[in-house]
Order: C-alpha cells, then sequence, then structure tokens
C-alpha cells in the first residue's frame, strides 16, 4: 500500500516550466591599477539559476553608452574598429582546463568559478583599459512553427589602468549643475531670472554632470552642500562615488534634499575631488523656494470668493 | 494500517522540513550575520597604495602587493549581492500567423542590481522573422503611421499594417513606451543597428521586472512557411 502511495506521489504530473535563463555575477566591477611587468588575479564567481546551459566566456573591450555610467560593448557592429585592442592578450584563466575564449558546461544551480589573470607585459604603456568579462548562455527555446528564440547574456566590468608609479593625476571640470526641478523659471516684467524657483512642499533633487578631461579615470568625491539665506549650512548631501571614465561625462547621484518647510533664497555648493588627488572642483549656484503652488491655489480661492460676493452685490 | 500512517507522517516530514544549511550560524558563544569567511578584509595601505578588496575573492575588501591595487565590487554600496539576470521563457512560439491578425506573446526579464549601482538590458535580434533557409523576410514593424523604428516607438493597433515588433511594460523600461499600445523594432544585427536598451536604471535595485510583448502581424501575401530568428538580451552593470 505504501509503494503504491509513494509510486503514485513520484508519478504525479508535474508542472511543465518553460525554458529559462538565469545568471548571476560576482563581483560585478573590478577596478585595478596595475604597473607594467606585474599581474593581478581575480575570481570571478558565476551561478545558473536557470535550467541546465552551455556558457561562452570572453572579454569585450567597452566604452561608456552614455552619461549615467552604462556601458557600450566593442562587439556592435558598427564600433568594431574603434574597440579593437591588443590589451586583449593581458587577460588569461588561471582554471586548469579553461582558456579565453572560455566554453564549459553548466548545471542548473551549478556554481562556476573563473580565476583570471590580468599581467601587463614590461613594454606596455601607460593607458586605461575597459572590458566587459561577458557570458552568454546559449540556452535556446524551441518553437514549434513560426516564432523567436531568446538568448541572454551577463557582463561584469573591467577597469584597467597601467601606471609606471600608481599616482594618476586626473583632471574634471563640472559641466552642468542645477536642482532638478525648476518649475518657474523665466520672466517676470522683462526682468530674466538666472535662479531657479522651486516649491516648499516637494523633495529637492540636483543635477551634477562631471567631465573627466584626463585620460585616465577617476572617481568623483565629494558632497553637495547647501545653505539658506542667513548663510547658515542646513544640508550636506554626498555624492556616490561613482567612476568617471577618460574623456566622459557622467551625472552623479546625491541624495534628495527634504528640507521641512524652506523658503527663501538658498545656495548649493558642489564640492568634488577626485580620488588620490588635491585637486578641489567646485561651483555654486542660486535657488529660491517657495510655496507656490500653495500660494496659487490660495489666490485662485480667493479670486472665486471676491467674484461671488461681487456678483451677490449686483 | 499503523504501518501505512507511520510511513505517511514520515513522508510528509521529509517533504516539509526546512533546510538551514549556511544561511543561520550560532550557537551560545557566537553568532555569525553572514556565513562568508573571507581571509582578510578592510582597509589597508602601504606607502606607495590604498587598497580595497577581501581576499578570498567573495566579497568586497581589500588585499594589497607591489605594483597594483584593486578593487572588487562597489565599496560605497554595502552589499554583497550578485548581479543576476533572468529570461523567464525562451521560447516565443506564435505558432501558425494568420494574415491580419495580431499574435501577441510575452516573456519577462528580471535584473537584480543590488551589489552594483545600476545596470542596462540591451537587445537586438540577429535579423527579421526569417522563412527557414530563403531570404524572405517578415519585415519589422513601422507601426500605424510608418514611422517606428528600433530607435522610435510608435502605436500599432492598425491590423492593416503588417511586421513583428515589441512593447515594454514594467520596471525601468523607456519612457518612449507610452502604453500598451506603443511598439518598436528590435534592433538588426545584420542591418548594422546597434543594440537598444530595453531597461535601465542608474540605481540599486533588486528583483526589477520588466515584460516583454512580442507582436507579429502578416500579410495575406506573405509567403507560406515557418519563420523565425534570435533574440539577444545583455545585462550589463554601471560601471
Amino acid at each position: 500500500m505504501v509503494i503504491i502511495f509513494i509510486t503514485v506521489i513520484l508519478k504525479a504530473p508535474t508542472k511543465v516550466q518553460a525554458q529559462t535563463i538565469s545568471l548571476s555575477i560576482w563581483p560585478p566591477l573590478l577596478e585595478t591599477v596595475i604597473q607594467p611587468g606585474k599581474a593581478v588575479t581575480q575570481v570571478f564567481r558565476l551561478k545558473n539559476l536557470g535550467d541546465d546551459t552551455v556558457i561562452h566566456a570572453s572579454l569585450v573591450p567597452f566604452e561608456p553608452g552614455d552619461a549615467f555610467g552604462h556601458i557600450r560593448l566593442g562587439s556592435e557592429p558598427s564600433e568594431v574598429s574603434r574597440f579593437v585592442t591588443s590589451a586583449s592578450a593581458y587577460f588569461s584563466l588561471q582554471n586548469a582546463d579553461l582558456d579565453l575564449p572560455a566554453i564549459i558546461p553548466l548545471k542548473s544551480g551549478q556554481t562556476q568559478e573563473f580565476v583570471l589573470k590580468i599581467k601587463v607585459p614590461e613594454t606596455a604603456a601607460e593607458a586605461d583599459h575597459y572590458f566587459a568579462f561577458l557570458f552568454s548562455a546559449d540556452t535556446q527555446g524551441l518553437i514549434s512553427a513560426s516564432g523567436t528564440k531568446t538568448l541572454g547574456s551577463i557582463a561584469a566590468n573591467i577597469l584597467l589602468t597601467v601606471s609606471q608609479t600608481g599616482e594618476l593625476h586626473p583632471t574634471a571640470k563640472i559641466e552642468e549643475f542645477r536642482p532638478a526641478r525648476s518649475n518657474l523659471v523665466g520672466n517676470l516684467r522683462g526682468w530674466t531670472l538666472s535662479d531657479s524657483f522651486l516649491d516648499s512642499f516637494s523633495p529637492i533633487n540636483f543635477i551634477l554632470k562631471l567631465k573627466n578631461t584626463s585620460s585616465v579615470r577617476l572617481k568623483a568625491i565629494g558632497q553637495i552642500e547647501v545653505t539658506n539665506t542667513f548663510n547658515r549650512l542646513v544640508a550636506t548631501l554626498p555624492l556616490r562615488e561613482d567612476n568617471v571614465l577618460a574623456h566622459s561625462s557622467r551625472y552623479l547621484t546625491s541624495n534628495p534634499w527634504n528640507p521641512l518647510f524652506p523658503i527663501g533664497r538658498y545656495t548649493a555648493i558642489a564640492t568634488i575631488t577626485p580620488q588620490n588627488t588635491t585637486s578641489q572642483i567646485s561651483q555654486t549656484i542660486h535657488f529660491y523656494v517657495l510655496p507656490y503652488q500653495a500660494l496659487l491655489v490660495i489666490i485662485i480661492f480667493l479670486t472665486m470668493i471676491i467674484k461671488i460676493k461681487h456678483n451677490r452685490l449686483k | 494500517m499503523t504501518k501505512l500512517v507511520i510511513g505517511l507522517i514520515g513522508l510528509i516530514g521529509l517533504m516539509t522540513t526546512p533546510v538551514f544549511a549556511v544561511a543561520r550560524m550560532e550557537s551560545d558563544s557566537y553568532k555569525l550575520k553572514f556565513p562568508n569567511l573571507n581571509m582578510t578584509s578592510g582597509s589597508k595601505s602601504s606607502a606607495n597604495y590604498n587598497i580595497l578588496d577581501t581576499v578570498g575573492q567573495t566579497a568586497p575588501g581589500e588585499y594589497a602587493s607591489s605594483g597594483f591595487y584593486v578593487k572588487a565590487g562597489f565599496p560605497y554600496i554595502k552589499t554583497i549581492i550578485a548581479f543576476a539576470f533572468t529570461i523567464s521563457d525562451l521560447s516565443i512560439d506564435f505558432g501558425t500567423l494568420t494574415p491580419s491578425t495580431f499574435s501577441s506573446l510575452t516573456n519577462t526579464l528580471t535584473v537584480s542590481s543590488g551589489g552594483a549601482g545600476g545596470y542596462a538590458v540591451t537587445a537586438n535580434e540577429d535579423h527579421p522573422l526569417q522563412l527557414q533557409n530563403t531570404a524572405t523576410n517578415i519585415p519589422d514593424t513601422t507601426c500605424d503611421l510608418g514611422t517606428c523604428s528600433e530607435t522610435t516607438a510608435g502605436v500599432w493597433t492598425n491590423t492593416g499594417k503588417y511586421g513583428f515588433g515589441y512593447n515594454m511594460s514594467g520596471d525601468d523600461v523607456p519612457a518612449a513606451f507610452i502604453n500598451s499600445t506603443y511598439y518598436k523594432q528590435f534592433a538588426n544585427k545584420a542591418g548594422l543597428e546597434t543594440s537598444q536598451v530595453v531597461m535601465q536604471s542608474s540605481n540599486v535595485g533588486k528583483n526589477r521586472v520588466a515584460t516583454v510583448t512580442y507582436k507579429v502581424n502578416i500579410s495575406p501575401t506573405q509567403s507560406a512557411g515557418d519563420y523565425d530568428n534570435s533574440l539577444m538580451f545583455l545585462a550589463t552593470p554601471t560601471y
């Protein structure tokens, strides 16, 4: 009886599941500064959380895709010629059974460690090299007639700087700095107002874009300080320590400012010191914070009352 | 009968007992919040370099050596969550297509960038839907007004307009997909078009989910047969 029961359970129909790709990678970012002639190794851990698959691992150069830290791979057809770099030869795998590019089966739930060695030759010139460690799963969907098979890939980014001294001297400038919400900017009786007008009842964000004017990447360290009408410091908003690649721009991120009913003229100062440097970059802006939306409602309300009273008097 | 009951209870017990493997490690004298032991970690420096990494390589931390320094992970993000990407269903099987009738299917993309600053997912197709072993295509849609492309979305509700396209909805999708009637073409790799972003964020996120709706419509004069192509979705963290 027990045997029959167990058999029934084991033979019970199981839910048919669609084929999936699910990959995770750690670390997502590797930053290294290395002298010519030296080598470093780093383990990348790839886990397959989907169906059994075969992984194709390769190093692909990239460049900034936009000003938000996204990348554009060199494998894009129109970009091939721009991305070809001899630095690909710096990379190899220390796994006994793998070479780059590597092809390896990965079962569901299995984790594979890729021991990546970066060896820079003695003769290598000082330069930045940006690569994506790309893992493509070749699990393909099955279609019975007309349809589309989807494939998936995941990547980790590698920022490699070749430097003789390890002392980097990045330079930068602030390209843009302003409040993110500028609801009321314009002319008032012929006067052009250069400052922004913001509402007292909304959180205030800042747009801050940094341009790296050097040939070496930098990490932006700094903050935005806000002072009120009486020159009293009312907020310090640390910037996220994002990388800005050589000769590129990036919008930097800070927490929003959530003051309790601010009103008046405010000053914001963005100060950035690229990591490992002493050179400080700063920019100052002024803006007004007023409860103008609430004032607008009150004005409309009062106008309506006056109009109603005026009509009654008639 | 008694044996049956005991057997059943045992079986149920085996099926329902939770497994505590490494999620909790504690006793009266110790408690480890993260069962991930690194050989060393923390800030280190020498006369020449400041280092931030972890020996053991499984978490952000520090290690030093003469002639280089390394940072693994995002030191300002206090997490060891890996960067993860999932496609729910790899088979977009339209079956037999009917002329002047929309066929739509969906799957989902899920991204966790808890250990990275942000992410982007890009997509392209190897070529338009193609009759197997021929050069006959179902063209990529240009939508109702003939204006949409791989970079521009447009409304596509007219069954008199033929082609293949996609819509995105959910977390972190491009603003161009104003609602479920807006479609784009996939970037055509064979046509040297650049892959297009289908999800992106500059912030840390966990289990960000977007739905891709694939839609195809053929003209009555379309050659009979099975049409197919391949789509590549690539998830990359920000730097």
